[in-house]
């Protein structure tokens, strides 16, 4: 379905991702794992088109989106759940998921768009109760639920989703886990990046490993979960002494 | 027949692809971290992980042979650190009989045994099947391996390292084994052993057995398959990246599956290093894809084959390499002992009363394969009695036996005899071991 290969991007004068190669299949939920700074967001917002391609290629389902507006690649199928919910704080539940449909709104598609914030309701009955709250004044785990329901309100193939759990109580993060495992069901493809490595390689079926903007390791999660390397890494186990 | 992994055995070859390059780069980014042989290859080469743009890419860096493995014995390219490494296995290199050491991790076994998996659901091993391992664990690294690949599809597994072949066939009989996995020789003793102890091959219930450990040709296959009334089934490995498990045959018995997500294989002039495209014949090179501990990147085999990347008849769209019947280098294996001649004449240099002068014979005995080593004394050596001939006969022989762990036949002549004469005369049915 996407198929990176050799992508270069930077901010300003600084590479962040130097060559980067990666696939996602078809109801495939991957995950990047990786440290601070190595280019995990970088790299979903490079997808997204909000971070300008420098060289390789993004094919997404064989049309090359590399240098496409953010808009049109959110038309052909791609949506973010940006890193810290980057909500429209003074609006309420409501007006931001209609904000998800916004490139699809017009008089004539307003039965999908109610009948798409029904399913995104399903999907998170929490909200519905909200629905006229502010945003704002919301709880974080609600605001990741209304994050990822606005990206779901643009019927997207492939979701990417910057770090669902940051700042997010353990309960509350495993509650939207769930909800990306119920989404898989549904056949939706996701690109996760995550902090939390354990519960990314516990959820996802591949994953590769970032470090200062390459990829270092590629497998099943069962198999990077043994790694002994991202255990120490990433999975908070033991040291690296190069004599044991 | 069954695919055990379709998602990769049947993988269209452009996603295929894809997932080499990922995993490649993915290595060679590793490798530039952690292997120090590694770091200043890239240096010297002046290349940097992220030039590497396409597979193709790949023919930039240097070719590596065992030689390389001795030189940097003993932890010079592992990529991680011991204590992850949970099997080691120590051979040595075959041109001088330095050490060498090759690791594994967890994962690096599980691996392995996966793809041998896949290799044993080819050869219709499932988990109704009763698998008899006839191999010398000691030699082969692979058959503890051979081994788990077996029980992981759920088979019956019974190890027998160095049973006597009597008591083997005793207890293929007793206990009803449908699937044998043992050398090429090995299967043609048990054919002879049958004809001349008047059993009738019937009475085995075996259906499929497993080649491993040496190459075959289609003679020793067909003598096998119409004696024993089985399905042979070839598979092919190299010692110091994993043997068996690098390819595999399936039914339609026309080349060997390479097990392409884990190993990306070339093929080359092995006088010019070139790559030469599909079809054509070369020498086998690899680059191991996902091994953590012992990462091999353009490991020439030794091995000469070509390439067949069309689909199979079998389903499977991994790439074929062509069976192996000859090597592209002088190395010989006797009795699962690998060595070059050079090192023989490495030991004879230092003996006295020895001329440079030497050739090996090796001959295939009823049971087992025999190395003779005829040595030409100096003139110097007092020939009218027998009793110093005697003890030089005795001193090669233990100090080849010391070097090789293999005991030869010593036969001493004259001087001068051997000269012009080829210095290897291998006179085995099947004359090029792997």
């Amino acid at each position: 379905m996407l198929r990176i290969t050799n992508l270069v991007s930077a901010l300003g004068r600084v590479e962040i991702l130097k060559g980067v190669s990666l696939h996602v299949q078809e109801g495939e939920i991957v995950t990047l794992i990786g440290g601070n700074g190595a280019g995990k967001s970088t790299l979903l917002n490079t997808i997204a088109g909000l971070v300008p391609v420098r060289a390789g290629q993004v094919l997404f389902q064989g049309v090359d989106i590399a240098r496409l507006s953010p808009a049109r690649i959110v038309r052909l199928g791609i949506s973010l759940v940006p890193e810290g919910r980057q909500l429209f704080a003074p609006l309420s539940v409501a007006d931001n998921l209609i904000l998800g449909a916004y490139h699809y709104a017009s008089r004539a598609t307003k039965p999908e768009i109610e009948a798409r914030l029904e399913r995104v309701w399903d999907l998170f009955p929490i909200l519905r109760g909200c629905a006229q709250q502010l945003a704002g004044t919301l709880s974080g785990g609600q605001q990741q639920m209304v994050s990822i329901a606005r990206a779901l309100m643009a019927n997207p193939k492939l979701l990417l989703l910057d770090e669902p759990s940051m700042g997010l109580a353990p309960m509350i993060v495993e509650e939207i886990f769930q909800t990306i495992d119920r989404l898989r069901q549904q056949n939706l493809t996701v690109l996760l990046v995550e902090q939390n490595a354990r519960l990314a390689l516990d959820l996802a079926n591949r994953g590769y490993v970032v470090e200062t903007g390459q990829i270092v390791m590629e497998g099943e999660c069962q198999d990077l979960r043994r790694n002994r390397e991202i255990e120490r890494a990433y999975l908070g186990k033991g040291y690296r002494e190069i004599w044991e | 027949m069954p695919i055990l992994d379709e998602k990769h055995e049947c993988m269209n070859r452009g996603d295929l692809r894809q997932l080499q390059l990922e995993r490649l780069q993915a290595m060679l980014n590793r490798v530039v971290r952690n292997v120090a042989y590694y770091q200043e290859t890239f240096k010297r080469v002046n290349i940097l992980p992220s030039d590497f743009r396409s597979l193709d890419d790949l023919s930039q860096l240097p070719l590596i042979d065992r030689q390389t493995l001795a030189d940097n014995h003993p932890y010079g390219m592992f990529a991680v650190p011991l204590r992850e490494v949970v099997r080691l296995h120590p051979s040595r290199s075959v041109r001088w009989g330095e050490p060498i050491v090759i690791g594994h991790t967890k994962n690096d076994i599980l691996a392995w045994t996966h793809v041998k998996a896949r290799g044993f659901a080819a050869a219709r091993i499932t988990q109704n099947d009763m698998v008899q391992v006839y191999l010398d664990y000691t030699l082969f690294p692979g058959a503890v391996v051979a081994h788990y690949g077996a029980e992981q599809l759920g088979a019956c597994v019974t190890p027998l390292y160095n049973m006597p072949i009597a008591d083997q066939i005793t207890i293929m009989r007793n206990y009803r084994a449908t699937v044998l996995i043992c050398t090429p020789t090995r299967a043609v003793h048990i054919v002879r052993y049958l004809r001349e102890h008047g059993i009738d091959p019937k009475s085995l219930f075996l259906h499929s057995i497993v080649f491993v450990g040496e190459s075959w040709s289609n003679r020793t296959r067909r003598q096998v398959e119409e004696n024993l009334f089985v399905d042979v089934f070839g598979n092919y490995g190299v010692s110091e990246i994993c043997m068996p498990g690098i390819a595999f045959e399936c039914e339609a018995k026309n080349g060997l599956h390479i097990n392409e997500d884990h190993f990306l294989a070339e093929i080359i002039d092995p006088q010019t290093g070139h790559v030469l495209p599909p079809g054509q014949r070369g020498e086998l090179v690899l680059t191991t894809l996902t091994r953590e501990a012992f990462p091999l990147i353009r490991f020439r085999t030794g091995v000469s084959s070509a390439l067949n990347n069309e689909p199979c008849s079998c389903g499977r769209t991994l790439a074929r390499m062509e069976n192996v019947t000859h090597r592209t280098d002088d190395m010989l294996v006797v009795e699962g002992v690998e060595f070059t001649p050079s090192e023989i004449g490495m030991v004879l240099s230092q003996m006295e009363h020895v001329s440079s002068h030497y050739r090996l014979v090796i001959l295939r005995e009823e049971t087992r394969d025999r190395l003779e080593v005829e040595v030409e004394i100096t003139p110097d050596i007092f020939i009218d009695s027998l009793g110093p001939l005697e003890t030089l006969r005795e001193r090669i022989e233990e100090a080849i036996f010391e070097r090789l762990r293999l005991k030869p036949v010593i036969k001493l002549v004259e001087p001068k005899s051997l000269q012009g004469r080829d210095s290897v005369v291998d006179l085995r049915e099947n004359n090029h071991p792997l």
